[in-house]
């Protein structure tokens, strides 16, 4: 006997295979989140989420002693670089940090409700995006004690964060499959950032580079994201490369995190 | 309000299982599984079938207990029909909106306070902001917590707790309720007051699945009755066939 089927309705089957982009839609649930998880990760601590920032503040001021001097490099000039280019680091390092567990720490959530997982991911990015926020404020004490010019070029910085947010999403996305299905990714991806962040322009400038070693700044894609942070915080024009490379980057990104999350979200509930 | 209906069609679910250790590159631990039963090895990776052709069809104003031994996927197929499992065959169609109460905490971590659980709970639920007064309003009649709903539901005893989730699961008007045992918690008085709840819910004839080995509990809200073993159907009817025939067949 055939079996009868029934006509799907509109909402037809609960499995939610939404697209990446839906959560736009619904900002609500993604950032309450992602505000808890902060707020629940710092709760009984006095400086909460400014302890990375404090973090990153002692480790700018004692590079700048150090690489300044050995580097040749005029300590006000060096200090500013290197904390625009930490302050860029640290949303890519953090992203990486906080992908493994875009899914593990919704475990429960995960196999008791049928929550949309691309909200998941965009809390995650949401999360990075918090703490990126608190960091500005040394920025602004920067420019407030005359280490960094304030220009108009400074304003670019609102389009470059809604930049490095949307290509943040789909990397996340597949990121957050990869590391839920095999486990060695995390622990391979956490050393692996430490030489990542020790071959890109972040301590040393790109121009120091000469001859073949350029690759390590020309064909580097952290290279691109960083400048793309670090131009407009140190209140530099945005050269059209970076941004035309992360445009680049980011719609290659969405068509292929797009169709990997579209084929793999719903085996996600079997592997947390 | 256009129909509420479950129908399930030839549902397979084959769930792949994951130790720990199990992709160290020098040791298996499930080379010496013994495989049988519901537990099946393909391609080198281990699988439990935990349904197999599963089919049945419910509609408004129905309540169908679950009824089937330690693992014969009662839990599993209630997690189909709310769309969290997908099916490896087969299709699970749901028409309708759904609550379920199954893991009593539901996913929320236990530092939160019991009203941060409800608003989370509405988040996760799309219940319309301006629903979320009455949710709160509601959930703090029923379960009489009052000042409690103000501390980390970590300070909860497994009875409060049991009681905030039975309530969250039924706050909002639902066309479909599916509960995984759970509700056997909570005292006297408040088992009495779920009671009448749920009748109210069947009143407004909604559709109701519960997994559970209380007779007593399933005699209480259920008149269809579904037993499950190893993963297949063994029989579909009236609730006190379906119990009489788990109750022959020993339990599978």
């Amino acid at each position: 006997m055939k079996p009868m089927l029934v006509r799907p309705s509109n909402n037809e089957l609960r499995t939610r295979t939404t697209g990446l982009l839906t959560p736009l839609a619904n900002c609500r649930l993604w950032t309450t989140l992602g505000w808890l998880d902060i707020v629940q990760t710092y709760r009984r601590t006095s400086l909460g989420p400014w302890w990375i920032t404090a973090n990153l503040a002692i480790f700018v001021i004692a590079m700048t002693f150090v690489y300044g001097a050995l580097f040749g490099i005029p300590t006000k000039e060096y200090s500013a670089y290197l904390l625009g280019g930490m302050i860029a680091w640290y949303w890519i390092s953090a992203l990486f940090a906080e992908v493994g567990n875009t899914f593990l720490n919704y475990t429960y959530f995960i196999k008791s409700t049928s929550v949309d997982k691309a909200q998941l991911v965009w809390a995650t990015v949401f999360k990075v995006f918090l703490t990126f926020a608190h960091h500005l404020v040394l920025v602004v004490v920067y420019i407030v004690v005359g280490v960094i010019p304030l220009t108009l070029y400074t304003l670019a910085i609102v389009p470059a964060v809604a930049l490095l947010f949307l290509l943040s999403i789909p990397v996340t996305a597949v990121a957050a499959i990869l590391f839920a299905r095999y486990r060695d990714l995390q622990r391979f991806v956490g050393s692996a950032m430490i030489i990542v962040m020790m071959i890109t322009p972040i301590f040393w400038q790109a121009s120091m580079m000469k001859g073949w070693r350029r690759a390590f700044v020309d064909v580097n894609p952290v290279h691109y994201l960083v400048e793309l942070i670090r131009q407009p915080l140190l209140g530099q024009p945005l050269d059209l490369t970076t941004a035309a490379a992360v445009l680049v980057l980011t719609v290659l990104a969405w068509i292929g995190g797009s169709l990997f999350f579209r084929r793999y979200q719903r085996y996600v509930v079997f592997w947390v | 309000m256009d129909d509420c209906r479950i129908h399930i069609d030839n549902v397979h679910l084959s769930i792949p299982v994951f130790g720990p250790g199990q992709q160290r590159l020098f040791r298996s631990p499930f080379r010496r599984t013994s495989v049988g039963g519901n537990v099946g090895v393909r391609n080198g990776k281990v699988y439990v079938d935990a349904l197999r052709g599963v089919s049945f069809e419910i509609g408004r104003g129905e309540s169908l207990a679950l009824i089937g031994h330690n693992g014969a996927g009662k839990s599993t197929l209630l997690r189909v029909i709310a769309g969290i499992l997908p099916p490896t065959i087969g299709q699970a169609q749901v028409a309708g909106s759904l609550g379920c109460l199954f893991e009593i905490g539901g996913g929320m971590s236990a530092d939160l306070t019991g009203f941060e659980c409800i608003k989370y709970w509405c988040l996760i639920n799309d219940v319309p902001r301006d629903g979320w007064p009455n949710v709160m309003r509601d959930v703090s009649e029923f379960t009489d917590l009052d000042s409690y709903l103000n501390l980390p539901i970590r300070t909860y005893s497994d009875g409060m707790r049991a009681r905030l989730f039975a309530a969250l699961a039924t706050a909002w008007k639902r066309d479909i309720l599916l509960i995984d045992e759970g509700i056997g918690a909570g005292d006297q008085a408040f088992q009495e007051k779920f009671r009448r709840r749920l009748e109210q819910f069947l009143e407004h004839a909604g559709l109701l699945v519960i997994a559970s080995h209380s007779a007593e509990l399933l005699r209480k809200y259920c008149t269809r009755g579904l037993v499950l073993v190893h993963g297949e159907v063994r029989m579909i009817g009236s609730l006190d066939d379906a119990l009489s025939s788990y109750a022959h067949g020993g339990g599978g």
